[in-house]
C-alpha cells in the first residue's frame, strides 16, 4: 500500500487524485492539502442547488462535484486532506456502509488525541470535539476500491463557507453561518495553534499502518497523473457539473449530524427553520416583520421531512 | 405469499435469488417472458441507513456483474450491480423519486426491470443464492463482518 505524501496542490487535482487512484485501484493513503478555495459537492447533490456560482466566481472559489457521499464542504489551505483508497476485496474490509466511517475514521479520530483534542465519532461519519464536527467525510466506490475522503480542520473560513452555499434569503445564510460557528471546530479554535504539518502527517500516517500495516512511501505515480487529466474531462463535463442531484421538496442546509437550517414554502411564504438534534429550535416567516404566534408551536417538534409542510400548513390555519 | 427466511431482525423472501458478490445485496426476480426484476435486500437497507438517491447510468443494456447506475446511503456510494445480462425494459420511477419507499419495502421496491439475455446461464452463476440454507450462511458471514466494527 502507497503512502502519498504530498505537497499543497491545486485544488481541482486534490479531487481527481482519489478519483483516479479508486479507478487504477491502487491502495493508497494519500495526504495533502488545496492552494486555492474551493466548494465541493457530494454524488446526490447539485451544484445549481447548493453553490452560489456567481460569489464563486467573484472570489476566486473553484467548484468540484465529487463522485462519492456526503454533503457540500468548503476546503482551502486550511484543511489536511486525508484521502484513503483501498480495495474491496481486501482482506478485513467491514460489511455495510456505516461500518467503513467507524473502522477508517478511527486513526483521524486518535490523530486529533494526539493534538490533544477529544474527539469523539458520532454515526455515521462525525467526529466531535465537545460536540461540535471537526472534520468533513465522504465516501464512495471508486473503480474496485473503497474511498474515504476526510480532513482534520485546523482553520476554517466561515464567511466565505456561507458566502460560497446558494441560500434562498440572507436570513437563511446568516442562520447557516450562525450554526455553523455553534457547531464546528477547528484546531485552532481548540488548542489555540496549528500544529507543523511535518509532524501531524507522520502522526496520522503512524496511527493508520496502526490499522493497516506498514506502507510504502511514494512520489505521485505517472499513470495516476495521466488518469487524473483523463477523467478531468468526465468529471467537468457540463452533464455532469449541471446535474441537479436528488429532488429535495426544499432549501436545507445540513451544519453537522441532527443540525439545519431549512427554509419551507407554504401559501406564498416561506418559513425558516432552526434544527438541533432533529428537532426545530427556531422557526420564522421569511421578510416578516415581526414574530407569528403560531410558529412558536413548531418548536420543539421533530423535524420530519415528511410531517414538517403538514404541520406547518395546519398551525398556520389556525 | 413466498416462504421466507428470517435471520435475527432481516427477511428474505424465497421466492428469488440474490446476488452475493461483495457489498451488492442485490435480489433478482424472475417474472413471464425472461425478463427480471431487481431491488435490494433487507441486509442493505438495515445497514446502509436511508437510501437518499439512485442514480441510473444514461445507458439501454448492462452486462451481468456491470452497474446499472449508483446509489447514496449513509454518506456513502456505491454501485447498482447487475447479475444478470440483459436491456433495461423498465425502471421504477416512484422508487427513484423517493428511495426511501427501499427502506420500508425493500422486496415490494423493485427498482429495474431487464430483459434477460440469457438468465438460464446467468442464474447458474454461484454468485445468485436460492435456497434457504446458502442465503443464512452468507448473510450470517455478512452480520459477522458488519457486527466486529460495532
Amino acid at each position: 500500500m502507497l503512502f502519498l505524501d504530498l505537497p499543497p496542490m491545486h485544488w481541482d487535482e486534490t479531487q481527481l487524485l482519489y478519483h483516479a487512484l479508486g479507478r487504477l485501484g491502487i491502495e493508497c493513503l494519500a495526504l495533502t492539502s488545496s492552494i486555492e478555495p474551493y466548494v465541493c459537492v457530494g454524488f446526490s447533490q447539485g451544484i445549481p442547488v447548493e453553490v452560489d456560482t456567481e460569489y464563486c466566481r467573484k472570489h476566486d472559489i473553484g467548484v468540484f462535484r465529487r463522485e462519492i457521499g456526503g454533503g457540500t464542504v468548503f476546503i482551502d489551505r486550511g484543511q489536511l486532506l486525508i484521502q484513503l483508497v483501498l480495495r474491496r476485496d481486501r482482506e478485513g474490509m467491514p460489511a455495510g456502509q456505516a461500518n467503513l466511517f467507524r473502522r477508517f475514521l478511527g486513526p483521524v479520530q486518535e490523530a486529533y488525541k494526539a493534538l490533544g483534542m477529544d474527539a469523539e465519532f458520532r454515526p455515521i461519519n462525525d467526529l466531535l470535539v465537545h460536540g461540535k464536527k471537526v472534520s468533513g467525510t465522504g465516501g464512495g466506490e471508486v473503480g474496485d476500491c473503497n474511498v474515504v475522503a476526510t480532513n482534520i480542520l485546523l482553520d476554517f473560513d466561515f464567511d466565505r463557507m456561507a458566502g460560497a452555499l446558494r441560500c434562498p434569503s440572507e436570513e437563511f445564510r446568516n442562520a447557516v453561518r450562525r450554526m455553523m460557528e455553534e457547531n464546528l471546530t477547528t484546531v485552532r479554535k481548540e488548542t489555540g495553534k496549528i500544529p507543523p504539518p511535518a509532524g501531524l502527517r507522520k502522526t496520522v500516517r503512524e496511527r493508520y499502518e496502526a490499522l493497516l500495516g506498514p506502507m510504502e512511501p511514494a512520489e505521485l505515480p505517472y499513470q495516476v497523473e495521466a488518469e487524473m487529466e483523463r477523467i478531468r474531462v468526465e468529471l467537468f463535463h457540463r452533464r455532469w457539473v449541471g446535474d441537479r442531484g436528488a429532488k429535495k421538496a426544499w432549501r436545507e442546509v445540513k451544519v453537522r449530524g441532527g443540525c439545519y437550517v431549512a427554509q419551507v414554502p407554504y401559501e406564498g411564504n416561506e418559513v425558516l427553520l432552526e434544527v438541533r438534534e432533529e428537532k426545530i429550535t427556531a422557526a420564522s416567516v421569511v421578510g416578516a416583520p415581526r414574530r407569528e404566534k403560531w410558529l412558536g408551536a413548531l418548536v420543539g417538534q421533530a423535524y420530519c421531512e415528511e410531517q414538517v409542510i403538514n404541520m406547518i400548513a395546519e398551525m398556520a390555519g389556525h | 405469499m413466498a416462504k421466507t427466511l428470517h435471520v435475527g431482525k432481516l427477511r428474505f423472501p424465497l421466492d428469488r435469488r440474490y446476488y452475493i458478490r461483495k457489498g451488492a445485496h442485490i435480489w433478482i426476480l424472475p417474472q413471464k417472458g425472461g425478463t427480471v426484476k431487481l431491488g435490494m435486500d433487507s441486509f442493505l437497507t438495515e445497514n446502509a441507513g436511508y437510501l437518499n438517491y439512485i442514480s441510473l447510468d444514461k445507458k439501454s443494456t448492462v452486462k451481468r456483474g456491470g452497474s446499472l447506475g449508483s446509489f447514496e446511503s449513509a454518506k456513502f456510494v456505491s454501485k447498482l450491480y447487475s447479475p444478470v445480462s440483459g436491456k433495461i425494459i423498465g425502471i421504477n420511477e416512484p422508487v427513484l423519486k423517493d428511495p426511501r419507499r427501499i427502506n420500508k419495502d425493500p422486496y415490494g421496491s423493485w427498482i429495474v426491470e431487464l430483459q434477460a439475455s440469457d438468465l438460464e446461464k446467468d442464474l447458474l452463476s454461484p454468485e445468485l443464492l436460492e435456497e434457504a440454507g446458502d442465503i443464512k450462511e452468507w448473510i450470517k458471514e455478512e452480520l459477522r463482518r458488519a457486527e466486529a466494527d460495532e
